[in-house]
């Protein structure tokens, strides 16, 4: 079905770098004092985008897996976001 | 009518009846399991939101209380988990080459990670009981009171974490046990597939579930 | 006669070829069974809180017995009924018919999803037996996980379970709607009872597992005897209404885009004219999925969520009539100038329409943050959501039912009989329900079993009106079960309606169609009407 798939290169390049941010990640908590948090974010997102693409091939299939993908993607950020509107608003008066 | 049999195409591919061709019916296992995914997001997503909204309030309860967990441990299984993606990842690939004889050897490498995974979760759950981490009338009472929903939420992650790897061990086994038969070969390894993604999106859970739970602040 | 044509009932007629089967028609008909079930015993629950209700005293049921009824009809009317209804039974009977599918894209699923419900429908039936629970069907936190004396624990369990059925219901419509089309048969040449069945499973499919992961975490706290729902912690009850509506106000949806679809086919076939507006059905479908996820909130503006969210989630649930509106708009113009004639079917498509909009009307009232406050809590709500739901799904499911009914069983139920039963219905619902609102908007709070003696009358008279509706129920039961065996042959098409389904014989044989149908033209291409307004025949 999928002409082209990542070769073993390219996974073993990709596990590599997962477990190189692995410990980035780990060093960012210990030391860093600013930013922590959103630069941990930021790469774990990337970590997951790495496995989306690569490990799991979604970068080699139709269009239609990538809606699918996003689709519970969005759905969880409107959970967040819309359940955000009532804690962050609470306090307001 | 031949309907009444399951058809074998011209690729020793065994498609069932309710499909034209081997590609339709690999396209509709594809989608189904991306399905399956996202509504395993959502799943895990009341989790995350419950989480998020409690470490919002109470930020310096869960700092003190992720400080009781045990990075070695949690670091460990992630590096143990993010290699038996790759092992994942390459038993497919050698499906793929229809390099028949790797397959089932990876899906062992992927299940012995899998278990050793298990194993060094058990002697983290072993450690957290003796530290008196399980909220409850035993729990630490250095920690603050709202430590303990850090803890709760922290068991049950984990928990349901766990529950995944597991039944992916099942899984993996049932797809060694037919790769050793003799079952994929090069035009026909869907389950393969679907077993790797869904492994997958099990380490991305634990992705997340590692910052969250281990590494709140750890540099105060 | 001719008994040699096999068609799926003469597939195989022993108990394994049924408990067995993975024929997408065979399982519509476990469920319609499993469903039937369910609604009786709901119905029995429902019918002792009528007659309660007769009297202003509490002398029929103990409260805490009432208490257990009303969420015992609760839980079971709404997993155990509404939801599988029209999706379950007629969905998985016509899907695959409509697209010229022979099967769904997985039928092993598809079992499993009718075990998975009849075993978590075992779980419920036995919580209730051992002594019910009375929390009603909301599961509040705290009272759930720390005050209940109840089976909860039992009752979440089936319903847990019962919901990965509805998930693998959903994923499987999904992906059969997506791979298995017939050639010819694009996106806008489908009916649009496949548009809102696609609907459906995306709100079966993204919204159920947060109903899963609420009710474990609510069990869990249960019997753990700690948890995060509980302030003693820190903990927020009102974190778990926003999960439980996160699923709730979707499951909502789930419970009348089915109908939508039902009628839309009905109302086409019974005016014989091509759907107004098609494009704007077909994506008011979606796009009630997509805001219906965006509006629960609403039913937590008098628990101390934030006044500014609710006040966005007031202005959201406003959004969702615009979708609703357009349906209803597009119906009426569909029958405008139509050759329109009243068989059941359409008598049942045409009480929906009536009843819908006076529930979705008073849903506006009800997502009026002001108005809400007043009559939260009464039978006001009480009396919209039945309009919804009853005068809604359960009409438009027994619309499909009659209008699939030849289909299903190659037999047609006595005309007659079941105008007037669908008669009996519409007046005997209105009768019941529409007191309710006078009372609710008077004061009177639901859930309770004794009241004060000025509501008696209204009481009395939903109660008469719940009596003439038990009558609507049973007289259908009776002619259906009479039209099995003594009811005329339907032939293929005995509405001359257009759709794949239509084109194989009554019953469809085991395959669906002798060969995969190809498709060359749109939905309801109904023949022009001529200067008299009639259609000409076919």
């Amino acid at each position: 079905m999928i002409q082209n798939h990542p070769s073993k290169k390219l996974f073993a390049l990709t596990w590599i770098l997962l477990v190189v941010m692995h410990f980035t990640i780990l060093g960012i908590a210990y030391y860093l004092k600013f930013f922590d948090t959103p630069l941990i974010a930021a790469l774990v997102f990337i970590q997951m985008m790495l496995i989306i693409l690569f490990f799991m091939e979604v970068r080699y299939t139709a269009k239609l897996i990538w809606m699918f993908v996003a689709a519970g993607f969005f759905w969880l950020c409107i959970q967040f976001v819309l359940v955000a509107s009532d804690y962050l608003t609470r306090a307001w008066h | 009518m031949n309907l009444e049999n399951p058809k074998m195409s011209e690729e020793n591919s065994i498609v069932t009846e309710q499909f034209e061709d081997a590609q339709q019916q690999a396209e509709a296992s594809h989608l189904g399991i991306w399905t399956f995914i996202a509504t395993e997001i959502l799943f895990f997503g009341g989790l995350f939101l419950t989480y998020t909204v409690y470490r919002h309030f109470y930020f310096n309860a869960f700092v003190a209380a992720s400080k009781h967990t045990d990075v070695m441990f949690g670091t460990i299984n992630s590096v143990i988990l993010l290699t038996s993606s790759f092992t994942m990842a390459l038993a497919v690939h050698a499906a793929k080459e229809n390099r028949v004889k790797k397959i089932a050897p990876f899906l062992a490498l992927t299940i012995l990670l899998g278990l050793a995974f298990l194993v060094v979760k058990g002697f983290e759950y072993h450690k957290d009981l003796h530290d008196h981490l399980l909220p409850g009338a035993n729990f630490d009472p250095s920690l603050p009171p709202q430590a303990q929903i850090f803890f709760w939420l922290y068991w049950a992650m984990t928990g349901l974490h766990g529950i995944h790897v597991t039944v992916g061990i099942g899984i993996l086994t049932v797809m060694f046990a037919s790769a050793r038969r003799g079952k994929f070969s090069g035009s026909y390894y869907t389950p393969i597939e679907l077993t790797g993604l869904y492994w997958h999106f099990v380490d991305i859970i634990w992705l997340f579930l590692y910052p969250l739970l281990y590494l709140v602040q750890r540099h105060t | 006669m001719n008994e040699s044509e096999k068609n799926y009932l003469s597939a195989g007629d022993t108990v394994k070829s049924w408990l067995l089967t993975t024929d997408h028609k065979r399982i519509g008909i476990l469920f319609l069974f499993a469903i039937l079930f369910f609604f009786s015993v709901a119905a029995v629950a429902a019918a002792m809180m009528r007659l309660e209700l007769l009297t202003p005293q509490g002398d029929l049921v103990l409260s805490e017995t009432y208490n257990k009824l009303f969420t015992m009809h609760g839980v079971l009317m709404v997993w155990f009924f509404l939801i599988p209804s029209i999706p379950s039974v007629l969905g998985n009977f016509v899907i695959p018919l409509m697209i010229g599918a022979r099967d769904v894209a997985f039928p092993k699923l598809n079992l499993l999803s009718w075990y998975l419900f009849i075993i978590g429908g075992a779980f419920v039936m036995h919580a209730i037996i051992i002594g019910g629970v009375d929390t009603g069907w909301t599961f509040y936190a705290p009272y759930s996980t720390a005050y209940s004396n109840t089976h909860v624990i039992e009752m979440a369990a089936g319903i847990f379970i019962a919901g990965f059925g509805s998930i693998l219901t959903g994923l499987n419509f999904i992906v059969t709607i997506h791979k298995l089309r017939a050639p010819g048969m694009t996106w806008f040449r489908m009916p649009i009872f496949l548009w809102s069945m696609y609907s459906t499973s995306i709100i079966l499919v993204l919204a159920t597992p947060v109903l899963a992961i609420t009710l474990a975490l609510m069990a869990l706290e249960r019997f753990w005897g700690i948890g995060i729902f509980d302030p003693k912690l820190g903990g927020d009850p009102v974190l778990f209404q926003h999960l439980f509506w996160f699923y709730s106000h979707p499951a909502v949806y789930i419970m009348i885009l089915p109908g939508m679809g039902v009628v839309s086919e009905v109302v086409t076939c019974f005016s014989r004219k091509k759907l107004f507006g098609y494009y704007f059905v077909a994506f008011s479908s979606v796009a009630i999925a997509i805001i219906g996820f965006l509006v629960w909130g609403h039913h937590m503006f008098v628990s101390s969520q934030s006044i500014y969210a609710g006040i966005v989630f007031s202005f959201l649930s406003f959004l969702v009539a615009v979708p609703s509106a357009i349906k209803v708009f597009n119906w009426t113009m569909t029958m405008y100038r139509g050759s329109i004639s009243f068989e059941a079917p359409m008598l049942y498509a045409l009480s929906f329409i009536a009843l819908f909009v006076i529930g979705g009307l008073t849903g506006l009232m009800l997502a009026t943050l002001a108005v809400d406050v007043h009559v939260h809590g009464t039978y006001f709500i009480v009396a919209h959501f039945h309009y919804i739901m009853v005068g809604g799904m359960v009409t438009a499911f027994m619309g499909g039912l009659h209008y699939w009914w030849p289909k299903i069983t190659g037999r047609m139920y006595p005309e007659k009989l079941a105008q007037l039963a669908a008669l009996i219905l519409f007046g005997g619902f209105n009768l019941t329900f529409f007191p309710q609102f006078i009372l609710g908007y008077l004061g009177m709070p639901r859930r309770v079993h004794d009241y004060a003696p000025e509501f008696q009358i209204y009481n009395v008279l939903s109660t008469v009106g719940a009596s003439i509706l038990a009558i609507g129920y049973l007289l259908p039961l009776i002619y259906f079960l009479w039209s099995l065996f003594y009811g005329k042959k339907a032939g293929a098409n005995p509405w001359r309606a257009t759709g794949l389904e239509w084109k194989t014989s009554s019953p469809p044989p085991k395959h669906n169609f002798e060969e995969t149908p190809v498709v060359t033209e749109g939905a309801y291409n109904y023949p022009p009407l001529n200067e008299l307004g009639e259609s000409e025949n076919v």
